[in-house]
């Protein structure tokens, strides 16, 4: 996983205009952000061309990066995240079901999505204290997470009540915070 | 609803940066960001403690034609390392001419990397990466943690090789051409120059007959070129 410093750094050379730099933060950054737009747009072409426009804004918006108030794989996943949901949410637009695969594996408390979390520093204190909710708590948020379903579709994917789902979700991120505090 | 509940922003953030609000209360939410330095705050801790979850997934590296387009969008419009190569460019001086402006602007960036705090010390750094008009983006020179360099074509240079040898120069401001060694077109090349480019330098690929240049000194045009940060 990137070095946050390192980084910080690269982002103020691109806010320098050195191309350079953004190809050093490609280069590290977006093998975890394209398996991100991949998992939520379900769709390989939609995703490049989300990785696209998500790097060129980094380039542009880098001089606006704050480092007291995000890290810069946080900003920058930020970027990736409401870019993809502003496409996913677009009416008219056709997804494909998301594969469980990932997100039911959030349940079980053997190694899976967790153990990879584990290994890079930013994620490990995360996924320690996901290792602490229940189960079903784990993959109604890795639901909404990953593949953007609204509570009443998470629902009708695990045959739970509404009611049901969206207590665990709300006492799943209640316990996180306490947990990461 | 009292917007301001620091326990209501706190759970209509956390709401918000896991995707649970849709529609119009999302829309609605991002207008009272703009207005409320609390709620922005709430959503910033929100994201610090809920983002990583995108690290449990296998990392995925794009296919190639992605940095392409996106060097192609962030190069500045009129960039010397962006001008088309001419082969007449190496006769005489003005070659070196359409250098030293570069050159100047390189110092200057020199001069403001050393005010830099040092980066992290980490594993492979990106010296530079190579263009031309055609191609942008299309070499990056790294280091390795050895010290010896790595060439790695973004896309298939063959076709710009043209079936002649693509021979790599760092040039030092004030000095010669010295080669870096032979870059293969159509993958990842293994470098171990006797001085390797240093910041502020320019470095340029030209064409040149199979083996290299036969006397150390660029004989053919340049067709790709960058600055090393």
């Amino acid at each position: 996983m990137p070095d946050a410093q390192h980084l910080q750094a690269l982002l103020a050379q691109c806010a320098d205009k050195r191309e350079s730099a953004l190809a050093e933060i490609y280069r590290l950054a977006s093998p975890h952000l394209f398996a991100l737009a991949r998992r939520m747009l379900r769709d390989q072409a939609a995703a490049e061309d989300v990785l696209q426009e998500c790097f060129v804004s980094i380039w542009r918006q880098a001089g606006q990066y704050q480092a007291a108030q995000s890290q810069p794989m946080t900003w920058m996943t930020r970027i990736v995240r409401n870019r993809c949901i502003d496409r996913l949410r677009r009416p008219g637009i056709e997804v494909p079901d998301p594969d469980d695969a990932l997100t039911l594996a959030m349940a079980d408390d053997s190694p899976g999505p967790l153990a990879r979390l584990e290994t890079s520093q930013e994620g490990r204190r995360l996924a320690d204290c996901m290792a602490q909710l229940e189960g079903p708590q784990r993959v109604a948020i890795a639901m909404a997470f990953f593949d953007d379903l609204a509570h009443p579709d998470i629902a009708t994917r695990l045959d739970t009540p509404l009611g049901t789902i969206k207590s665990w979700i709300r006492r799943g991120m209640q316990r996180l915070k306490r947990c990461l505090e | 609803m009292n917007y301001r509940h620091p326990e209501l922003q706190d759970r209509l953030a956390a709401e918000y940066v896991l995707g649970g609000l849709r529609a119009g209360a999302r829309r609605r939410f991002i207008q009272l960001m703009r207005d409320d330095a609390g709620l922005r705050r709430a959503v910033a801790e929100w994201e610090e403690r809920l983002l990583p979850l995108a690290l449990a997934l296998p990392p995925e590296p794009p296919p190639a034609h992605v940095w392409q387009a996106i060097s192609a969008r962030i190069a500045p419009a009129a960039s010397p390392a962006a001008a088309a190569p001419r082969p007449s460019a190496w006769r005489g001086l003005s070659w070196w001419r359409t250098l030293s402006a570069g050159l100047a602007a390189a110092v200057m960036v020199l001069a403001f990397l050393m005010l830099k705090p040092p980066t992290a010390p980490q594993d492979v750094r990106t010296l530079a990466v190579l263009s031309a008009e055609q191609a942008p983006g299309a070499l990056v020179l790294n280091r390795l943690p050895d010290k010896r360099l790595s060439a790695q074509p973004m896309q298939d240079l063959v076709a710009l090789a043209d079936g002649r040898a693509l021979e790599l120069w760092a040039i030092s401001p004030g000095q010669a051409p010295r080669s870096l060694g032979l870059v293969l077109p159509g993958q990842t090349t293994v470098l171990t120059p006797r001085l390797p480019p240093l910041p502020g330098d320019t470095v340029a690929v030209t064409l040149e007959p199979a083996g290299g240049a036969p006397n150390g000194v660029p004989t053919g045009p340049i067709v790709l070129s960058g600055k090393v940060i």
